[in-house]
């Protein structure tokens, strides 16, 4: 088989879709997260390129709603990043612990919706894994409480 | 949220044994690249803490490069477009120009070297893939009964 030229796009839009299937199916937490994540990274980009708001300024708008400061994105990225244990996955220096502590399931959820918020401002929401994956997160993260939270906390995005 | 305790080796296992599984069963091979590439990054740094050589330290050795590991392991890792899968930047090109299932086959050898070299590796994969290599590949190519003294005849 002969080179082929691949668009980015379609790469991170490829490696989400696995990502998806693995954490429906409870097949493999670890994965989905490395795999939402790298989606992540070129999907913010090209949200940026299409001139729309990418997750990352996103919730830095939120954390300025809340703490009262905006932080810097390439920080606030690879806090995130440790957060969703994103970063425990790929890199490892010498002098990093060799035990970590997360909850993988919640931390493969949160790279998705992190991915998906960029995703869905690309291809929108109509995909059926993307519909399993929202419904999911509805009945399993308490989709009405977290509405309401939302609702009261007087945090509107600025478009 | 149930926080538990991992061992970032176990973690990279299971990465490298959900890309195999996608491998051999013909799922998305750009997923195939990020997670070996993922998971060898970690059977690198672990094998060196056990003072065990890793395939890129071999490779240096065996080819007498004196360039710094890190500046050859970048290189294999650009050649398979492990970064361009994971990564993008206001310079970066849309598109990547790559043999998609070379690179996922290369990510996933360049990774079961290192998986083979440790405690934690799971043999039914090892099995698994060599017995897949033996089927599949060229063996003028490939040295696919892992003979010591083997030479390509591409060389």
């Amino acid at each position: 088989m002969d080179s082929q030229k691949y668009h980015k796009k379609e790469i991170a839009r490829t490696q989400l879709h696995t990502a998806i299937l693995l954490f429906l199916q409870k097949e493999e937490f670890a994965s989905a997260i490395t795999l939402a994540g790298a989606a992540s990274n070129i999907l913010g980009q090209f949200v940026k390129i299409e001139g729309k708001k990418p997750f990352l300024d996103y919730a830095r708008d939120i954390h300025n709603h809340l703490i009262g400061n905006i932080p810097g994105r390439a920080s606030y990225n690879h806090h995130i990043d440790k957060k969703l244990g994103v970063s425990f996955l790929k890199h490892m220096n010498s002098d990093d612990a060799e035990i970590i502590e997360l909850d993988l399931k919640d931390c493969a959820a949160g790279t998705i919706i992190r991915a998906l918020n960029d995703y869905t401002k690309l291809y929108g929401s109509d995909e059926p894994l993307v519909k399993a994956f929202y419904n999911w997160t509805w009945k399993n993260m308490n989709g009405p409480l977290m509405m309401e939270e939302y609702r009261n906390s007087g945090f509107r995005e600025k478009k | 949220m149930k926080l538990n305790i991992h061992s970032r080796v176990k973690l990279a296992c299971q990465q490298f044994e959900t890309a195999v599984k996608l491998f051999l069963t013909g799922g998305d091979r750009f997923s195939v690249i990020t997670l070996a590439g993922a998971a060898d990054v970690i059977f690198c740094q672990t094998l060196s803490r056990r003072g065990i050589q890793n395939l890129t330290q071999y490779i240096a050795d065996t080819k007498k490069d004196s360039r710094p590991i890190g500046k050859i392991g970048r290189e294999i890792n650009d050649l398979l477009h492990i970064n361009d899968l994971k990564h993008m930047d206001d310079q970066s090109d849309v598109y990547v120009d790559m043999n998609l299932e070379e690179c996922a086959l290369g990510a996933i050898l360049k990774a079961l070297a290192n998986y083979h070299a440790l405690d934690e590796r799971n043999q039914i994969f090892v099995d698994g893939l060599k017995a897949w290599v033996k089927a599949n590949l060229d063996p003028s190519i490939y040295n696919v009964n892992c003979d010591p003294n083997w030479n390509s005849k591409q060389n």
